[in-house]
């Protein structure tokens, strides 16, 4: 107890602080997959393993695992119900009901029989997709919906999208004045707040870029949609780190996590908390 | 091509009377439009919930349901998508279709106007068709993504631009940058003359859901476990929660300072601290927000045995859970929050759309009613726009119904003759064709 949170390990970089330290903000989210992690109760075997990770030697080790358990924490608020896999059943309606007697077509019987999640869909398109990729000639036998998104062109999201990048090759640049867009009329500066005497000012108005042509628009808005996967924002190689540093909070108040459980690597802002979170972790791992 | 012009020929007349359907995760907005009368929308909760004596309800049958702890949820739209239609059915029939339906509909005569998140999977799509047309049998249906709806609104009264007074507004709107921030999740949609620009689009996973399961994990780790209290813990969420626009500041205005110190602002509430008295469901059956109180505790000490009132104390919850709207990476989820989710739409389309597209964003959704939530965005995006640029955000009087209401109007619009497709059509061409009508929409 004396020497609380610090585990006798091969590393020679195990700092003997007497439980806490002040720590460059080197892992992100241990406060977060930490106090999330407390609420598990079914993790306290790996919560307990992991709490041996809480040298700076082993910490790519432990990021790979709390990066599991973060996964699994955001997963978990994704939940309709916080706690429970809930089971409701519907309840089979009288048979006086009109609704009851109702025949269903052979689609709709099917349809209402499937226990299929979001999840288990994705999957099916995804492999549907990656099946069609690696067998372009075999005619899709999943119908023609699934043939139109396989012959959606794939646009690519990749770090730094250059703006130019849209759909079909559209040539972005300014258009000559003389192709005046007939679909939208030329961006003018609402006239709230009031304009500004400089407004008019050659040198400023040059500097609004003019509207894609008509083309242009039309191949804009005939693109087709993207799929689930591909539209969701994503951070880019430039945004990772330097555009979110990553900010840390105290595990029991949820103020800036400025120190750090030698014992769990859990973050806390100061003594205080981190005496609270000392009862915390030595109830909850022993010791 | 689609045979559309052919069949058009041999169709019968549109019905006159419309259903439109924006049927969100977490509630369903429904109303009819017949000729000019346009009805108020009911907002209806799209789920199946038990409470804690094993009793069942059925959507809008939940308002009758005396005591909502320990209720669960049971819910067919799954990440914006219709994903179980056994409870779907279920709801819809019991709130449009069964003999005591409190919005009675007879589809046959009915044309439904229903709206879906953008980027479906095509086999969502298809069941949802097969649905509406062999099971309900609506004589005419448009499915179409909810942000476009919006583009059928006066944006530029909602974004009050100055002009000369009984100016009629253009529908849909020219362009538009839409932000729908609901229950499963946030998107970002341009949109000119209605018609979304589709490689543009993007999505950020947070929603109205993880943001109130997140309030809940916080309480359960600092106060009472509230894991089983979705439905409170939910409640709370909207009286208490908002946006700041001093993060940094609100944090050192909530905390209680180091060891054995008490910070003046932590003793006095620093202008943010709320109490927030639990329901019990005998004497409160709604949560109850008050002003922080300092005294609170010794007074209940005093009143021991009499004072039943569970309180909790907010303080840093109010502002960190919208938080993660802005700020995602605050638990650790590799995504851009909204203002960057913006910025991202736009990097894809060509400049010249630029400046047209951050005058006139328009946020929709339960999560734009979070105080502050237009003004910390319209901040972030100035910030992170050209400085030619003119930013503005602005929310409609309604965020909840707008997609509805916009939906109302395109049920009045001609365009909607040309979207909507007939049962006949269903049955002579099949599911797939109606896919494709769907997907190519309006061509300009
Ligand atoms: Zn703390
Ligand atoms: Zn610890």
């Amino acid at each position: 107890m004396n020497n609380f949170g610090v585990v006798e390990l091969a590393s020679t970089k195990t700092t003997n602080a007497p439980g806490w330290a002040y720590v460059p903000d080197t892992t992100p989210h241990l406060a977060a997959a930490a106090a999330a992690a407390s609420l598990q109760t079914g993790n306290r075997k790996r919560a307990a393993r992991n709490q041996a990770a809480n040298t700076s030697a082993l910490y790519a080790d432990a990021d790979a695992r709390q990066e599991a358990k973060l996964r699994r924490e955001i997963e978990a608020l994704d939940r309709d119900n916080y706690h429970r896999d809930v089971s409701i059943p519907i309840v089979a309606k009288s048979t006086s009901s009109k609704a009851a007697v109702k025949k269903h077509t052979p689609n709709v019987r099917k349809i209402l029989q499937s226990q299929k999640t979001f999840a288990n869909h994705l999957d099916d398109f995804e492999a549907l997709l990656a099946q069609e990729k690696s067998n372009p000639n075999a005619a899709s036998s999943a119908g023609a919906a699934s043939a139109a998104v396989a012959a959606t062109p794939v646009v690519k999201q990749e770090e730094d999208t250059p703006m130019t990048d849209a759909p079909q090759d559209a040539p972005t640049e300014p258009s000559s004045s003389t192709t005046v867009s007939t679909l939208l009329t030329p961006y003018s500066r609402p006239d709230y707040p009031p304009s500004h005497p400089q407004d008019a000012d050659p040198l400023l108005v040059s500097r609004v870029p003019p509207l894609p042509t008509d083309a242009e628009l039309r191949a804009l808005l005939a693109a087709p949609p993207l799929s689930y996967t591909e539209a969701r924002g994503r951070w880019t190689a430039e945004d990772d780190g330097r555009r979110y540093p990553a900010r840390v909070f105290c595990e029991v108040c949820g103020y800036w996590g400025r120190v750090r459980c030698m014992r769990c690597g859990a973050r806390v802002c100061a003594l205080e908390c981190l005496e609270t979170h000392r009862e915390e972790c030595v109830t909850r791992y022993g010791l | 091509m689609a045979p559309t012009r052919k069949s058009k020929t041999n169709q019968p007349p549109s019905p006159s009377r419309t259903l439109i359907l924006d049927n969100g995760a977490y509630t369903i907005k429904a109303g009819y439009v017949a000729g000019d009368a346009v009805d108020e929308p009911r907002v209806i909760p799209n789920c199946i919930a038990r409470d804690r004596n094993k009793k069942i309800y059925i959507a809008s049958d939940i308002s009758k349901c005396p005591d909502f702890s320990e209720v669960a949820f049971r819910r067919p739209v799954e990440k914006g998508f219709i994903v179980n239609w056994e409870a779907e059915k279920e709801i819809w029939e019991h709130e449009f279709f069964d003999e005591k339906a409190p919005q009675p509909c007879d589809p046959s005569e009915t044309r439904l106007i229903l709206t879906e998140p953008s980027n479906s999977l095509p086999i969502l799509q298809t069941n949802c068709d097969q649905i509406v047309f062999e099971e309900f049998g609506f004589a005419s249906y448009y499915r179409g993504i909810g942000p476009s709806l919006n583009a059928y609104h006066d944006v530029q009264g909602i974004l009050r631009t100055p002009r000369d007074p009984g100016t009629l507004a253009q529908l849909p709107a020219e362009i538009l940058l839409l932000i729908d921030t609901g229950y499963s999740h946030t998107t970002v949609t341009p949109l000119l003359r209605g018609r979304p620009i589709h490689p543009a689009i993007r999505r950020l996973d947070v929603g109205g859901k993880l943001l109130t399961n997140y309030l809940t994990r916080l309480l359960s780790l600092r106060h009472y476990d509230m894991r089983n209290e979705t439905y409170i813990v939910n409640e709370m969420k909207e009286a208490a929660c908002y946006v700041s626009l001093d993060y940094k500041g609100d944090h050192e205005r909530t905390w209680k300072g180091t060891r054995g110190e008490r910070r003046e602002t932590y003793l006095n509430g620093g202008g943010i601290a709320k109490d927030y008295v639990l329901p019990d469901f005998h004497t409160i059956t709604k949560g109850i927000i008050r002003d922080f109180d300092p005294l609170r505790a010794s007074k209940a000490r005093k009143l021991a045995g009499e004072s039943t009132e569970d309180v909790l104390t907010l303080r840093n919850e109010r502002f960190c859970v919208p938080e993660l709207l802005f700020h995602p990476s605050d638990i650790g989820m590799r995504q851009p929050g909204i203002a960057d989710l913006v910025m991202q739409s736009l990097h894809v389309l060509p400049v010249g759309l630029w400046p047209g597209l951050l005058a006139n964003i328009v946020v929709v959704g339960g999560n734009s009613l979070f105080e502050g939530f237009v003004e910390r965005l319209q901040k972030e995006i100035v910030q992170l726009a050209p400085d030619e640029c003119f930013v503005r955000v602005a929310r409609p009087v309604d965020p909840i119904t707008s997609t509805w209401l916009g939906g109302a109007n395109l049920a009045k619009h001609e365009n909607i003759n040309t979207l909507s497709v007939a049962k006949q059509e269903y049955e002579e061409f099949g599911a797939a064709w109606v896919a494709r009508k769907f997907s190519t929409g309006l061509e300009l």
